[in-house]
């Protein structure tokens, strides 16, 4: 019988929460909506299959590697509550942590304040308490928790050594205060997942996004340049919006980009500014990629007159191979020297764009149109998937960025829409307005549905490579905006 | 932000002050893109007429520029008119074959004078290949 008990405690089954289920839940439906209904599925499918992955009770595969322990803050050692030596051991399912004293159940409060019992919150060590922003000559009673200090708990499996600090020590943030040693190294998708929060694998994909555009029809019509850019403005106006939601500034700015309708840069910049935010920002940028052919229309239709919508564009002029290189200089030049926290996404790009049209490196060119971003395709989706964990994703939050996002998709499209319009008021050569909501990036599948849109009104409209223009630009618009944000609200390293 | 202070969030916690600061990072992004993407987009207009420019001088670039040269596309319909086709409809025949002499020209002028069809050639395409198959030493 004993047997039988342990057996089933090894077993994932008693690591099973209602969180976990719902997730389940939320995966299926998004497997099912990437398998059946094609809703991006090059991304739905890692990502799902990711966000299953996250919350199952699994070993090996998210859990950290052992290592040094850091303080967060600048301020005090109150209290050190694991001792030289001692054995920690993690649970398979590690749940959302208590980041201050005020989180805590008064049960623990308890025993942090009257005892020197050792305290686990979901089975994880507390190994420190530290108070920010002072020094301990400030602090007259080091024994009296105060409710915004700062807990510190152990991230990985292993012994305990080298603990450098005691109570009463002042420490820095990122100060070594003591190590976790372990002969084990971290699971399979805290390494993967390293592409992410080291920012290789976004500049990577525009690589092979660059390698795959065509400049052509931006490059034969300018203008449209500026559809690319109007349609930015979702991005600020739900910036604005998340501010009054009561999200912090970095927040708020990644969360504004999913108006840009471009996944990498998302993730780019929620990475850099909110990287708590990643999976539910992630998510709902590329849900509402998917669901541009549904969103889009009803705006681009209400804006619109049926006259406006029949406009027949001139055809648009070929474009050279030099003219190509020299454009590909020219943005990498002039969008580094304007925002340099865009180099990475802007760099990339345009590398990945010249190694396309000077057509001496078809090798390259080719590997990074299919195997570098069909490889990176897969890390990235499963490592946004896999931070998808019930107790992080199922929050308010979440919800509130879903909305805003929709909110900011909508705001991009009729940005792009009213440009166009405003812009005919200037230009002899017309616009048809409804390549205005191409400028969401959402490549190709923004500038298809102009051409759907067009269709209907005018099945003799062709006005799908007039599209691409917009479309583009976008993409570089959406990077220019991460770069903005990273230089302005400080994301930067 | 969790949900117990989510409706405080909502309600009290966005100071006026926050918000002018907001607005002043909203504006000054926007127009900043703007004014970087409009500046991208005159450079780019100047460079395409520089190259339109040295196309008409020079000719020869391996890429032609079809706009700078509007006329052949039109001036080939109507040469192709008397063309004596095999019964077949002579009208898109004409429009496929001045779509390839075009790409084939890479846009230089052109006028297409008459369109004759050529013998079958499956046996001289056999031949060509059976001997370009071998490699002559």
């Amino acid at each position: 019988m004993e047997l039988i008990v342990e057996l089933y405690q090894n077993t994932g089954f008693g690591l099973i929460d209602w969180r976990m289920l719902f997730m389940w839940f939320i995966a299926l439906t998004l497997l099912y909506l990437a398998v059946f209904k094609q809703f991006e599925p090059l991304l739905l499918v890692p990502i799902a299959f990711g966000a299953l992955l996250a919350n199952l009770p699994t070993r090996g595969l998210i859990n950290k590697p052992a290592g040094e322990v850091r303080s967060p803050v600048d301020g005090v050692v109150i209290q050190v509550l694991q001792q030289e030596g001692d054995l920690i051991r993690l649970p398979a399912v590690l749940r959302r942590l208590p980041q201050t004293v005020s989180d805590l159940d008064a049960e623990t409060l308890e025993i942090l304040q009257n005892t020197d019992e050792p305290v686990s919150i979901s089975g994880v060590p507390l190994l420190f308490i530290v108070r920010s922003d002072v020094h301990m000559d400030e602090i007259a009673d080091i024994t009296r928790l105060h409710p915004d200090d700062q807990l510190v708990f152990a991230e990985a499996s292993g012994r305990l050594v080298n603990v450098s600090v005691e109570e009463g020590d002042d420490v820095f943030a990122g100060q070594v205060i003591d190590e976790i040693y372990s002969e084990h190294g971290g699971g399979l998708f805290h390494y993967i997942q390293l592409g992410v929060i080291l920012e290789i694998f976004p500049p990577l994909v525009f690589l092979g996004v660059g390698a795959l555009t065509d400049f052509g029809p931006l490059i034969a019509n300018p203008r449209t340049l500026l559809l690319g850019a109007a349609a930015q403005f979702g991005v600020f106006a739900t910036f604005m919006g998340a501010i009054i939601a009561g999200f912090g500034k970095d927040a708020a700015g990644a969360i504004g980009i999913i108006g840009g309708a471009d996944g990498p840069t998302s993730i780019f910049l929620a990475n850099a500014l909110a990287p708590e935010l990643l999976a539910p920002i992630a998510v709902s940028a590329y849900s509402y990629m998917a669901l541009v052919p549904i969103i889009q229309p009803p705006i681009m239709r209400a804006l619109t007159t049926q006259d406006e919508r029949k406009i027949k564009m001139k055809s648009i002029r070929q474009v050279t191979r030099l003219e190509k290189l020299v454009f590909a200089i020219v943005v990498t030049v002039v969008c580094i020297l304007l925002v340099p926290a865009a180099s990475p996404l802007i760099g990339m790009l345009m590398l990945g764009n010249f190694m396309r049209e000077c057509h001496v490196v078809d090798r390259l060119s080719k590997t990074s149109q299919n195997e570098i971003i069909n490889i990176v395709t897969i890390f990235l989706g499963t490592s946004v998937g896999i931070t998808m964990t019930g107790d992080r994703f199922l929050q308010v939050d979440t919800l509130i960025i879903l909305f805003l996002g929709l909110v900011a998709f909508g705001i991009s499209t009729a940005s792009g829409v009213i440009m166009a319009k405003a812009m005919n008021l200037f230009f002899k050569n017309k616009i048809n307005p409804l390549i205005g909501s191409a400028g969401v990036s959402a490549v190709p599948m923004a500038a298809r549905v102009s051409q759907v849109e067009g269709q209907k009104a005018d099945p003799n409209n062709f006005l799908l490579m007039h599209a691409m223009g917009p479309n583009v630009a976008g993409v570089i618009g959406t990077a220019l905006v991460a770069g903005y944000f990273i230089s302005v609200l400080g994301g930067a390293h | 932000m969790t949900i117990e202070h989510l409706p405080l969030t909502l309600a009290n916690r966005v100071e006026s002050s926050e918000l002018l600061n907001a607005m002043g990072t909203l504006i000054t992004g926007f127009l900043f893109v703007i004014i970087v993407l409009a500046m991208l987009s005159l450079i780019t207009a100047l460079l395409g007429k520089v190259f339109k420019m040295t196309q008409y001088k020079g000719g020869s670039e391996p890429e032609g520029n079809p706009s700078a040269h509007p006329a052949p596309a039109a001036q080939a319909a109507p040469a192709a008119q008397p063309v004596s086709a095999t019964g077949q409809d002579e009208d898109e025949l004409a429009a496929v074959v001045a779509a390839a002499i075009h790409t084939m020209m890479e846009g230089k002028p052109h006028r297409i004078v008459s369109i004759k069809s050529s013998q079958p050639g499956w046996a001289e395409e056999g031949r060509r290949q059976i001997f370009s198959s071998h490699r002559v030493r």
